[in-house]
């Protein structure tokens, strides 16, 4: 009974294809007006001075500064491309694309932030919660599970994880994560019951919903997580009943998806269903439609290149950029339900992350390791934008500290200013909490501060 | 024990000893169930759940530890821990990667991309060529007929057409493949190629030159084995012999796949056979089959960056790709189950990562650092000894003699170091120049510290695992990691961890602090006495009071 | 048991599951297994209880008796659904199989960049047990027409009562009184769903996906 992925592909296609977008999401739409969330993840630890944090090749260099732009060594398109600094004046790496400089305006870039950690699962689930993990276990929930947790639940998938880890600790359940780690998942989600048939489907249903039916406790059935799967189930039900499955087919020949697919850079074949291009695409659909509240999405991968980082970095980690300059222009071009003189980038915050950084000097393999210095991108509603915030040092570019008021840094602050709180080294926690303040989120979660120098 | 387990369960009494309140005892059929879905992945039968009204019998559970189902879910469980994905590991060089071209006329004709700017371009303009959709042709010498691909006046290209080759992964059939990379010459000739055979031969010799002072030959002109790391450097080295040495998508998957079950079946021998669980990390025995052997001898070779090892270190038996079926053969040196199987060695690319996996799957024990990173400003932030810069050192301090034990074993590569050929020092290596092959000054830049920064200077010409090692643990990188093993065993740790982890996996939940203090020394005391048979103390844990009642 | 083009077009989801009984059908490598890791060291403490199905219990609240420490309830992993239903079923062990990019959606590992199992009954799982399951009881049913009486699995003969009692124990495990109130609510999914279709057997398959869809079949 092998469920063959060819025939899974052509299945999941034909039965999408006959749907149409006469009545999309109008009930769940305007279901709750809050703010929209997407955080966006870059795969492997990304390299900083290819993107956020560049530096000048000809003032910097490994002999004096400890850090290797090593430039000169890329692919000629990013050779050439050298350091690209926008009409704001922000400095991005060669391996941001024009797409997302056109941004910049939008776009905060936060640098220094010290992660404490060289390990994957470890940089990773500090960034998704906001808390050291416990040896390689996430601590707490992720922060879209935090988010819809305060917010309540306003929409058919609250909170949606595309290719990414996600966890909801002690949350109700509709702030846990629906996963997709690819279009064909949220297909299968999304599309009816196709060989049920109806009355059947409806005598099953009541039975359930006659349950949970635990009779006598010597069954072993735990209430709670019965009900969770009751409620799941309905849940599921819904996603059919609001033809939620049109807003991903992406074989539609209609203008509105052809105009997706090249915004987004997906072939009519459409190909890899896991790819960068095709999640952001999902993540994209999901906020515009609010079909959910708040959406992490992996959108670069195969960024940990111990090796032959030159050929195979750069255009990984361009891809990622681009892909988040798509999901950033389609929100800017789909106009806010509730408010179409506004669009839906205007009412959305958006955090684009990495586990880490790469080490600044080339390795014995001609590739860059885990660093314990990182940067994020900021986007979006709240956030205080067209700059950069936070440094990191000019030599071994490990994080500096830096006043979160004012947003100045120190690369020796005095010991008077450190215990003031005055300098502070940025971390995760930090980030999170400053962007729980948008959200309703008790800031006193994580047990760290806002930094009101990020905020608009 | 067992009988007062059975008559519990038929009663509904509490076990003396769990110090808890009571909670209700599960109806003995849906016992079994909850033993046979966590033993072995399945709900009982009809028949099995029938034998069971009555009772859930010592025999039903002796039968399920017994079962395929049982080795089934300790594989899984293992695999969560050592975590086998290949996928980003470049196990077949991209120069003899094979991708299917389909031709308008329906033709697939298979060719190497890397190979079309290698081979078949000339100049500088990127043009990823296959080759014609015809039978290749050859002059009256013998010689491939190429013909010329021009951009306007410029020549950028040569092609050729195809020949019909029987490929290794499908004896008995026959594939097209362009002629230039179905080539099967032992050996070719590297910068210049053969000009006389192949006007753009000596195209891509850029960059050669760089090392060539340190040879003992020129490598320019020189001829070099074709399973060899630099066969993508001379246009005579196709893909040998029944394209032996290279590999499509569906090859390179089949590969990974069988690399990742030749580790988990270190661990399926260990529980099946009752041996001593830490035996899956010290032991020499490993079994091969076709796909991993073919790997070895005829794949690995050609990537630079990994060292595989002599072929003497392996003892590899005699198969064929298609020869499915395993074959014990142990290794010789310093092995240790499958903290040093070529999968976990390829899926850890580095000492630092090997160990921590270990420490952390193992021993149950994780790094976490006392506090954040001081001032980058603080001399001691500049120290490349990571055991002594500030901020690193609180985890580094454990994870370097840790990770030395690794240090025989090459990073980004799955080949023992040996002492014969990689001595401690790169003078007894015969690193110092003139070296006698391209690929040995390769090896010797690698693994040797021949260009020391100023605080590397003391360990000038040392191999790398003794650089900043402290002298009194270099017995860890002589002992390998089952030496550790070895000692966290004596110490209690690996089945202290084990338990933890059995303990979690069959009961839902991590243990409270009581049943640490108070059950697990029962648990561990019937685990010893097993000889550290992993089934006694999953039957130890599942047959606790704990496990078959309610939440 | 192979599936006819015929079957596949009349079921919608014979395009999705092809059978495979009767093949070669290795089990997949990567395995499944039950239970996430610890990474934790045996000094280190969970700062407090776990959440969701996989939820350890803690000390009572005001300072009353602690509850009796046992095994969490879980959601089957999709190795133990697999395995489950080829028994289920009666089908060779390996028969039924989901494909590994959903297997990974629905909370199996891929050991890359994400190496801790969910359990989660999400609302994908949901949804596709009704898929799977409606796959599978179709599969039965059509076995169990060949098959002797002795060796059905759904097209029993005898009294209803009889009947639905023998098919919730061979799913469940739940027998005896404790399986008088579901066998009531079964009987009324038999009968509401043979009135309400046309299709032979609609109300065999209702009980049947009932059951497999059910917290009794799915959670242990």
């Amino acid at each position: 009974m092998h469920i063959g992925r060819r025939r899974f592909l052509t299945w999941t296609g034909a039965a999408v294809g006959g749907l149409t977008l006469s009545t999309p999401f109008s009930r769940i739409a305007h279901a709750n007006p809050s703010r929209r969330f997407v955080f966006a993840y870059f795969d492997g630890g990304w390299d900083l001075l290819l993107g956020l944090d560049p530096r000048d090749p000809a003032t910097t260099n490994p002999q004096d500064n400890e850090i290797d732009p090593a430039y000169d060594q890329l692919p000629p398109a990013y050779r050439n491309r050298g350091i690209r600094t926008a009409a704001n004046g922000l400095r991005f790496g060669p391996a941001v694309p024009e797409s997302l400089l056109r941004h910049a305006d939008d776009l905060t870039i936060v640098n220094g932030i010290g992660m404490d950690t060289a390990a994957h699962e470890v940089g990773r689930r500090y960034f998704i919660t906001g808390r050291f993990p416990r040896g390689l276990s996430a601590v707490g929930s992720s922060a879209p599970a935090e988010i819809v947790a305060a917010q309540g639940d306003g929409s058919a998938i609250p909170h949606m994880a595309a290719g990414v880890e996600a966890y909801a600790q002690e949350m109700p359940p509709y702030a846990a994560p629906f996963r997709v780690n690819s279009l064909d998942d949220l297909t299968v989600a999304l599309t009816p019951f196709v060989d049920v048939p109806g009355g059947v489907l409806n005598a099953v249903q009541r039975f359930h919903a006659e349950g949970p039916g635990c009779e006598t406790p010597s069954l072993g059935i735990d209430r709670g997580a019965a009900a969770a799967m009751e409620s799941n189930r309905t849940r599921a039900r819904r996603f059919i009943e609001d033809q939620l499955a049109a807003a991903f087919d992406l074989s539609r020949t209609d203008t509105e998806m052809t105009r997706l697919r090249e915004l987004y850079g997906i072939a009519p074949g459409i190909g890899d269903r896991t790819s960068p291009e095709v999640l952001s695409f999902v993540a994209g659909q999901t906020v515009k439609a609010g079909i959910s509240q708040a959406v992490s999405v992996r959108v670069a991968r195969g960024l940990d290149t111990h090796s032959a980082w030159a050929p195979n970095h750069p255009p990984r980690l361009e891809q990622g950029f681009a892909a988040l300059a798509a999901l950033i222009q389609d929100l800017k071009d789909t106009p806010l339900p509730e408010d179409p003189s506004r669009s839906v980038f205007d009412e959305t915050t958006l955090v684009a992350f990495s586990e880490f950084g790469r080490t600044p000097l080339i390795n014995d393999l001609q590739g860059r390791d885990h660093h314990l210095g990182n940067s994020c991108l900021l986007a979006g509603a709240g956030i205080r934008t067209g700059r950069t915030v936070g440094a990191s040092a000019s030599v071994g570019m490990l994080p500096i500290h830096l006043n979160p008021q004012t947003a100045q840094t120190y690369e020796r602050p005095s010991q008077s200013l450190v215990e003031s709180g005055e300098a502070i080294v940025l971390n995760p926690s930090h980030i999170l909490t400053t962007v729980y303040s948008l959200a309703g989120v008790s800031t006193d979660l994580l047990r760290s501060s806002v930094v009101p120098a990020l905020l608009a | 024990m067992h009988w007062t387990f059975v008559a519990m369960a038929l009663l509904g009494q509490t076990e003396p000893g769990d110090g808890m309140c009571e909670a209700e005892p599960l109806q003995p059929t849906r016992l079994l169930r909850r033993l046979s879905l966590d033993l072995t992945n399945r709900i009982p039968t009809p028949a099995e759940a029938e034998a069971a009204l009555q009772g859930v019998t010592p025999g039903m559970i002796d039968e399920l530890l017994a079962s395929e189902g049982f080795l089934e879910v300790m594989r899984a469980h293992h695999a969560d821990l050592v975590w086998p994905n290949l996928d980003t590991v470049e196990l077949v060089p991209e120069s003899h990667m094979l991708y299917p071209n389909r031709f308008a006329d329906g033709t697939v004709v298979y060719y190497s991309a890397v190979r079309s700017l290698l081979v078949r371009q000339v100049g500088e303009t990127t043009l990823y060529s296959p080759c014609r959709n015809e039978p290749a042709s050859y002059d009256a010498d013998g010689n491939l007929v190429l013909e010329e691909v021009r951009m306007g006046d410029e020549v950028v290209a040569y092609t050729e057409g195809w020949v019909e080759v029987e490929p290794y992964w499908a004896p008995g059939t026959r594939i097209k493949v362009c002629a230039l990379d179905a080539l099967d010459a032992p050996v070719g000739r590297v910068c210049p190629g053969p000009r006389e055979r192949y006007p753009f031969a000596d195209s891509q010799c850029r960059g050669i030159r760089a090392f060539e002072r340190f040879l003992e030959e020129p490598f320019e002109g020189s001829t070099i084995s074709c399973n060899s790391a630099f066969a993508f450097l001379s246009p005579d080295c196709g893909c040998g012999p029944n394209l032996r040495n290279c590999a499509t998508r569906e090859v390179v998957r089949d590969i990974a796949s069988q690399m990742l079950e030749q580790q988990l079946r270190i661990i399926d021998r260990v529980i099946r056979d009752g041996e001593p669980y830490e035996r899956i990390l010290t032991s020499n025995a490993i079994e091969w089959n076709g796909p991993v052997v073919h790997y070895l001898r005829n794949h690995a070779p050609l990537v630079l960056d990994v060292y595989q090892g002599e072929e003497a270190d392996w003892s590899l038996p005699n198969l064929d790709y298609t020869d499915r079926e395993w074959v014990s053969a142990p290794r010789t040196g310093r092995h240790a189950g499958i903290l040093t199987s070529p999968g976990f060695l390829l899926r850890f690319a580095t000492d630092r990562m090997r160990a921590h996996r270990y420490y952390n799957a193992f021993e149950c024990s994780a790094f976490t650092p006392t506090g954040p990173l001081p001032s980058p400003f603080e001399p001691c932030s500049q120290n490349e000894d990571l055991t002594e810069r500030c901020g690193c050192d609180s985890c580094h301090l454990t994870l370097e003699p840790l990770a030395s034990h690794w240090g025989r074993f090459i990073e980004n590569g799955f080949g023992e170091l040996t002492e014969e050929r990689f001595p401690t020092t790169a003078d007894a290596a015969g690193c110092i120049p003139p070296i006698e092959s391209a690929e040995r000054l390769y090896r010797c830049l690698r693994e040797y510290e021949l260009q020391p920064t100023e605080q590397r200077e003391p360990y000038r010409g040392l191999l790398n695992a003794y650089v900043f090692e402290d002298p009194a643990d270099y017995g860890f990188i002589e002992g390998g990691p089952a030496l550790r093993v070895e000692e966290a065993t004596a110490s209690g740790i690996v089945q202290r961890c084990l338990a933890e982890r059995m303990w979690t996996e069959f009961m839902g939940r991590e243990p409270t602090d009581a049943e640490r203090s108070t059950v697990f020394p029962e648990l561990l005391d019937a685990f010893e006495r097993s000889g550290r048979d992993v089934k006694a103390l999953v039957r130890a844990i599942v047959e606790r009071d704990a496990y078959r009642r309610l939440p | 048991m192979k599936p006819s083009i015929s079957n596949m077009l009349r079921f919608g989801l014979g395009a999705v599951l092809a059978l495979a009984v009767g093949t070669a059908c290795g089990s997949s490598d990567a395995g499944n297994g039950t239970g996430e890791p610890a990474d934790m060291g045996p000094n280190e403490r969970p700062d407090g209880g776990g959440g969701g199905i996989d939820g350890g219990t803690s000390g009572g609240p005001d300072g009353g008796p602690e509850p009796f420490a046992t095994k969490s309830a879980r959601r089957m992993s999709v190795e133990q659904i697999e395995r489950s239903l080829d028994v289920v079923g009666g089908f060779p062990p390996g028969s039924v199989q989901i494909p590994e990019s959903l297997a990974l959606t629905l909370g199996e590992p891929d050991h890359r960049s994400i190496t801790e199992r969910s359990f989660e009954p999400s609302p994908l799982f949901m949804k596709f047990m009704v898929d799977l399951g409606g796959f599978v009881c179709t599969e039965i049913l059509r076995a169990d027409v060949d098959r002797p009486l002795e060796e059905r699995v759904l097209l029993l003969e005898g009294e209803q009562d009889e009947r639905l009692r023998s098919i919730w124990f061979r799913f469940t495990g739940i027998t005896g009184s404790a399986a008088d109130p579901y066998i009531e609510r079964l009987a009324r999914v038999e009968e509401d769903a043979s009135a309400a279709s046309s299709e032979p057997g609609a109300g065999a398959m209702a009980v049947c996906l009932a059951a497999i869809t059910s917290p009794e079949f799915l959670l242990y």
